[in-house]
């Protein structure tokens, strides 16, 4: 990071290659288009290269350019001129359902049962507020933990810990109101 | 610390089966390459995108709120599933209210320390958000999402003080309409109750008037009281029996003697209503009681000639005249009418109203310019709508200022 603080070219380019496929992932869940996603990975990391004077270095590199990659999909988001209430026919979290069911060994009725309840979570994420979702998305489909996603979020491990809590109340009221139940398979 | 409360096994398996899910992924190294390709034209970065994204803000507030068994939460996902948000909603599992609400206090007290700065952030922000485009909402439910909670809503120093002062502010309106409505009606003509010397010019003193008395009525005889009523009924007759000492003996009170002596036999006793009224015509408008002959004559014995309208017969409850408070009811129901009459006029005219004893109006006659004008008549027709109490005398004059609307 020091190196590509001090104009290295390549040195930035060791830390696209490094972080670039998180990000990726983080904004495809985020904006559910794999070609928005890879846009705003794109651009994720060229604002990062123009900001490295003010990268002060307390906090992780990474941290540092998720929270970037986190503006710029909410961004976007805000900058849709119209609201989805499907998801879009290129989301790339259909289409990886799609083959994780194929190759997953099961059955083919629980694939279309697992299929349905994962189409189901990603309209109910749709329909979570801005806070909710990117938090959810972020902790509980990325993977970060609660300090991390406090770090990238600006606000306490509690605050994040109880948007997770409430974001999973509404989304199981909400898959219950699709005909999901609890005891399912 | 609550995150295991609202998990669910439903939600646990649909979270897990989109995180496991497989992305398409594009070809990362073109992907850097182009990266790659395009710092050399990147300018500086905006500062924002370096803040954080989403800090914690007024709807983390809603955890307290939420907690609270009262005061349940209605977003936009409850309102999708309308059958959902009909339920009541199911509890964490292992936990009692009680204990949420515990959680929700330690969580309170644990935020004393930077709750005012939250507030006013949470001010700010609502305060920047029609102006702010980085925070521009993407629709209705965004909106609604950043409305302040309930919570938040019942603190008085900014929510509960507006409504009261716009209570206080509308009731001091209506006190002073209604105090200016009632102004305007209030102005009701004034009576006032004129014995009809009074009315007559400036009396001169008992001397010089009785150095008159014998120009004019040379041989008149004494008066004694039981001879008024048989001579009122002979006005031509009126001058020369009555004498200021004979009227002087009967206790006339605010009259003059001189003004009564100095009338030429046959002169009406009293100054005509008419012209009581048309001198008034200039003054605000007003109502002039008189005595006419037709009183005096069915005054008793006894009677004095000063007496006042509230002052009853001796052998009855009627009264020998309306009193004050009935002329000025009675005539201020129907002026309204007789002044519509002449609207649009410059001058005001004037009306002599005689009463029956019945109390109802026997006559009315109008002077000023309004005479020989279907004014008159429509005032007459007003004003003979007047009615009063049955009252002793055999009739009541009233002289009527009626200005137009």
């Amino acid at each position: 990071m020091d190196a590509a603080r001090s104009g290295e070219a390549e040195a930035f380019g060791a830390i696209v290659r490094r972080h670039q496929k998180r990000i990726f992932r983080l904004t495809s869940h985020l904006l559910r288009s794999s070609a928005e996603a890879e846009d705003v990975t794109q651009e994720t990391f060229v604002r990062a290269y123009g900001a490295l004077s003010r990268f002060d270095g307390r906090s992780e590199p990474f941290t540092w350019i998720y929270r970037i990659a986190v503006n710029l999909s909410l961004n976007a988001i805000r900058a849709r001129k119209t609201t989805r209430n499907s998801a879009p026919p290129d989301d790339p979290q259909i289409e990886g359902l799609l083959f994780e069911s194929r190759g997953a060994g099961t059955t083919p009725a629980d694939a279309t049962q697992d299929r349905e309840l994962a189409l189901a979570l990603v309209d109910g994420l749709g329909e979570l507020s801005e806070t909710l979702r990117t938090t959810l998305i972020m902790v509980g489909i990325d993977g970060l933990s609660h300090a991390e996603a406090g770090k990238i979020l600006g606000c306490p491990e509690g605050t994040i810990a109880w948007r997770v809590h409430e974001a999973r109340r509404k989304l199981r009221s909400y898959l219950e109101g699709r005909g999901h139940k609890e005891d399912e398979r | 610390m609550t995150e295991g409360r609202g998990d669910s096994k439903l939600v646990e398996r649909a979270v897990a089966l989109v995180a496991g899910a497989e992305l398409r992924e594009p070809d990362f190294e073109a992907l850097a390459r182009r990266i790659e390709g395009a710092l050399a034209t990147s300018g500086k970065s905006e500062d924002s995108l370096l803040l954080p994204p989403l800090p914690e803000s007024v709807e983390d507030e809603r955890l307290e709120v939420a907690d609270a068994p009262a005061a349940p939460e209605r977003d936009t996902l409850v309102e999708t599933g309308a059958a959902v948000a009909a339920a009541p909603a199911p509890q964490p599992e292992g936990a009692s209210l009680a204990e949420l609400a515990r959680a929700a206090l330690a969580r309170r007290e644990a935020k004393d320390a930077v709750s005012l700065a939250k507030e006013s952030l949470a001010i700010a922000t609502q305060q920047r958000t029609p102006a702010a485009p980085t925070i521009e909402v993407a629709d209705t439910k965004e909106r609604q999402r950043r409305t302040i909670p309930p919570a938040r809503r019942s603190r008085p120093a900014f929510d509960t003080r507006g409504p009261w002062i716009g209570v206080g502010v509308a009731a001091v309106g209506l006190a002073a309409g209604f105090g200016l409505y009632l102004s305007g009606r209030n102005r009701t003509p004034e009576i006032i109750q004129v014995p009809v010397a009074e009315t007559a010019a400036p009396a001169p003193t008992a001397p010089v008037a009785a150095a008159k008395v014998p120009e004019r009525a040379p041989a008149a005889p004494e008066v004694t009281p039981d001879m008024l009523p048989k001579e009122r009924r002979a006005p031509s007759e009126e001058a020369a029996v009555l004498t200021p000492e004979a009227l002087a003996r009967e206790g006339v009170k605010g009259k003059s003697a001189a003004s009564v002596a100095v009338a030429p036999p046959g002169a009406p006793v009293e100054r005509p209503a008419s012209s009581v009224a048309a001198a008034g015509a200039a003054r605000p408008e007003r109502i002039v009681l008189e005595e006419d002959d037709h009183a005096a004559t069915g005054m008793k014995p006894g009677a004095t000639p000063g007496l006042r309208p509230a002052e009853m017969n001796a052998n009855g409850g009627i009264a020998d005249r309306p009193s004050t408070g009935a002329a000025q009811a009675a005539v201020g129901s129907v002026l309204g009418a007789a002044r519509s009459c002449i609207a649009g006029q410059s001058q005001g005219s004037s009306a002599t109203l005689v009463f029956g004893s019945s109390g109802e109006v026997t006559s009315v006659s109008v002077s000023g310019p309004a005479t020989g004008t279907p004014a008159a008549g429509c005032i007459q027709s007003a004003l003979k709508k007047a009615r009063v109490q049955p009252f002793a005398a055999p009739s009541f004059s009233l002289g009527v200022t009626i200005r137009p609307l």
